[in-house]
């Protein structure tokens, strides 16, 4: 049976200033509960409404202050759960950086390495992970020197490089050109394959038929989740674009 | 394994390597340990720490670098930090304390062989240890271009200069043990106990530096562990001298009879004892012959540690000392120490020389050798030493002991003394 992700009652804040007496808590989550849908989910919401904060929280890169978060029978609080939980999710950040001095297969193995897999079994499947993202011609070359798109590819392989149940990508077509874009589309499509995925991103114009579900965001709240239809009857009569429509009506100001 | 090759291609630890293991062999070279005494040869041989260490935290702060730009430190990654830590840091720990190996073993080959003392190079690797974590940590937190310099300039500051500054004995909580040991001398415990405890202090304020602690928090515990290790180890060595030395123990000198007088040596020096047991008796007759007074203890002890009336036996060599050397030995063994000239002038140290000619040949070194070894004076206002020790030969008993009391009474003496004090009445 599919594993499902779940946040329940999250509360979750930055914290800014350098010292305790004048640090405060910037409230992201409160009491925020949600399960990700199965299929390809499209995460939408302004910048700062916590759309990173969540695939973060989600990929356990950062911990709850308060409420569980739990994938499947696996629960983050437990050491050994989360530890099985960080190898079965994967999570590509925003930015994708070039480790100095890595060819990207060193820099995808090495990926795969810090998600426990062997040495050997992660430089092999780097070369795996670097053919299926179209970059098997770049494996020797170092990753400062890829271009954004191709380092983008990189992470995508990252992320691939040890078998995931999920797959969360943030902003993952940030910075590219719409000729990248598209391709990066088709590429998810295509390894997304069966298992989740969530994407998060603040253009728009991203929503095409590559995912099921809309889920849109806005100040640690969701305030609409659906299927990409209905978040299209969102839209006003005769609206030129559907989507920016639809997104207008449910973010007031967005940006 | 690929592993292995893209390590060598891009950590900077291991392909500089050999440069560093040629320098700390080179720099080894320079320094001049007691002869085939595994203590000193060892500790001197450490010296080379003052840029290894550097050079540690330098190739760290990069490797800490690359896992804060290349975005692998704060990931959810499945490999627990320290085992990521380890995994970038161990090349850079290895080399550095290959090169300390190196050097020790170029100072022990210098001096003449045999095994390395594991105490200072034990000091020596918490050392590297310490400081390579504290440059990661440093390449975690801070731009490579502001944690470099400082993983180069902090540990150089630590082993290069603090052992210069006052006072004396701040040198000993580095790990810096260039100035262990004299034959006599033994590492102390404290040096090391203090030094170690400094690295694990080092150690641990690393560890709070890159924990998920808040900032003042980790402040505090940062600042607490230098304190503390700090504060306790310079109370261990508060009052000890520029040496990290204590005496060494007796029960390592290795001791034969020879007629009525006893030989004890140190171990790195048994090859002379066969001979110096050989030459011994008849050295013994010969100066009681002369009304030279020998004790009945010739012993390489520190002579505050040796029983009272022995005689400090200063050797170089191992079995190479020949019965010259070892009658000169010998000789010298019977001069007297001097005082220290606290209120001023000094002694008269420098006719020291006409007292050791004296024993030399009353104990039978042939003429030329005795010529050779007192060609001139130390003073050319001063009589020949060979002329001195002719007249010596052909006096009478009581003109001998009176000139020995006379001559020695001057190298006791802090004040003048006259140059005809040296002539044969």
């Amino acid at each position: 049976m599919e594993r499902r992700l779940r946040l329940s009652n999250v509360t979750f804040g930055y914290r800014r200033g350098a010292f305790s007496a004048a640090r405060r808590a910037i409230g992201v989550f409160r009491d925020f509960t949600w399960q990700v849908p199965p299929g390809r989910t499209v995460l939408l919401g302004p910048n700062g409404a916590g759309k990173t904060t969540l695939l973060a929280l989600a990929a356990t890169a950062l911990p709850p202050a308060a409420g569980t978060i739990a994938f499947g029978e696996l629960e983050l609080q437990r050491r050994r759960d989360r530890t099985e939980m960080r190898r079965l999710i994967g999570w590509m950040p925003q930015a994708v950086h070039a480790v100095p001095g890595f060819t990207s297969q060193e820099q995808v193995a090495y990926a795969g390495w810090l998600k426990g897999m062997s040495r050997s079994t992660a430089w092999r499947q780097a070369s795996v992970a670097l053919d299926r993202v179209g970059l098997r011609s770049e494996c020797g070359r170092l990753t400062s020197e890829l271009s954004g798109g191709q380092r983008h590819r990189v992470g995508l392989a990252q992320l691939l490089v040890h078998d995931s149940e999920l797959l969360l990508l943030d902003e993952p077509t940030a910075g590219l050109d719409p000729t990248q874009r598209a391709r990066f589309r088709d590429l998810v499509r295509e390894i997304g394959g069966s298992r989740p995925v969530v994407a998060s991103t603040h253009q728009v114009d991203d929503l095409d038929d590559l995912f099921e579900t809309v889920v849109v965001i806005v100040g640690g709240a969701i305030v609409f989740q659906g299927t990409v239809a209905d978040f299209l009857r969102l839209a006003a009569p005769n609206a030129p674009f559907a989507a920016e429509s639809a997104y207008a009506s449910l973010v007031r100001d967005p940006e | 394994m690929r592993g292995m090759a893209t390590r060598v291609r891009t950590m900077p630890a291991l392909f500089l390597a050999p440069g560093l293991v040629a320098g700390a062999i080179w720099y080894a070279s320079l320094v001049h340990p007691a002869d085939a005494y595994p203590v000193s040869a060892t500790a001197l041989g450490t010296a080379g720490l003052a840029f290894i260490v550097p050079f540690a935290a330098a190739t760290a702060a990069w490797e800490g670098s690359r896992l804060r730009r290349g975005g692998f430190w704060h990931g959810p990654w499945v490999r627990p930090h320290a085992e990521i830590l380890a995994d970038r840091l161990w090349p850079a720990v290895v080399v550095s304390i290959v090169a300390v190996l190196a050097g020790v073993e170029a100072s022990v080959l210098e001096s003449g062989g045999g095994l390395p003392d594991g105490r200072p190079i034990g000091v020596a690797a918490l050392d590297i240890v310490a400081f390579a974590a504290a440059g990661a940590a440093t390449g975690l937190l801070l731009p490579f271009a502001i944690a470099g310099p400082l993983a180069i300039v902090v540990p150089l500051f630590w082993l290069a200069f603090v052992p210069a500054m006052d006072p004396v004995w701040l040198r000993h909580i580095t790990g810096m043990f260039r100035d262990c040991c004299a034959a006599t001398e033994d590492l102390s415990i404290r040096p090391i106990v203090a030094s170690s405890l400094v690295d694990l202090g080092i150690l641990a304020a690393t560890a709070f530096a890159i924990s998920n602690v808040t900032e003042i928090r980790r402040g505090i515990a940062m600042g607490a562990s230098l304190v503390v290790a700090g504060s306790v180890a310079t109370a261990l060595v508060a009052g000890m001298s520029y040496a990290p030395t204590s005496n060494r123990s007796l029960a390592d000198l290795t001791c034969a009879r020879a007629s009525a007088a006893t030989i004890c040596v140190w171990p790195e020096h048994q090859a002379d004892l066969i001979p110096m047991v050989r030459v011994l008796p008849t050295v013994l007759a010969r100066w009681s012959d002369a009304g030279i007074p020998a004790p009945d203890l010739f012993t390489e002890a520190e002579s505050s540690a040796a029983p009272a009336g022995s005689a400090t036996l200063v050797l170089s060599g191992g079995g190479a000392l020949g019965d010259d050397g070892i009658i000169e030995a010998l000789s010298s063994s019977l001069l007297p120490t001097y005082p220290n000239c606290l209120n001023g002038g000094s002694t008269g140290w420098q006719v020291a020389e006409y007292l050791q000619a004296w024993y030399e040949a009353a104990a039978g070194m042939p003429d030329a050798s005795l010529a050779a070894r007192h060609e001139r004076p130390f003073d050319p206002s001063y009589p020949p030493v060979m002329d001195v020790v002719q007249k010596l030969s052909r006096a009478t008993l009581d003109s001998r002991l009176a000139w020995t009391t006379r001559v020695t009474g001057i190298t006791q003496a802090c004040g003048d003394w006259a140059v005809d004090q040296l002539q044969v009445r």
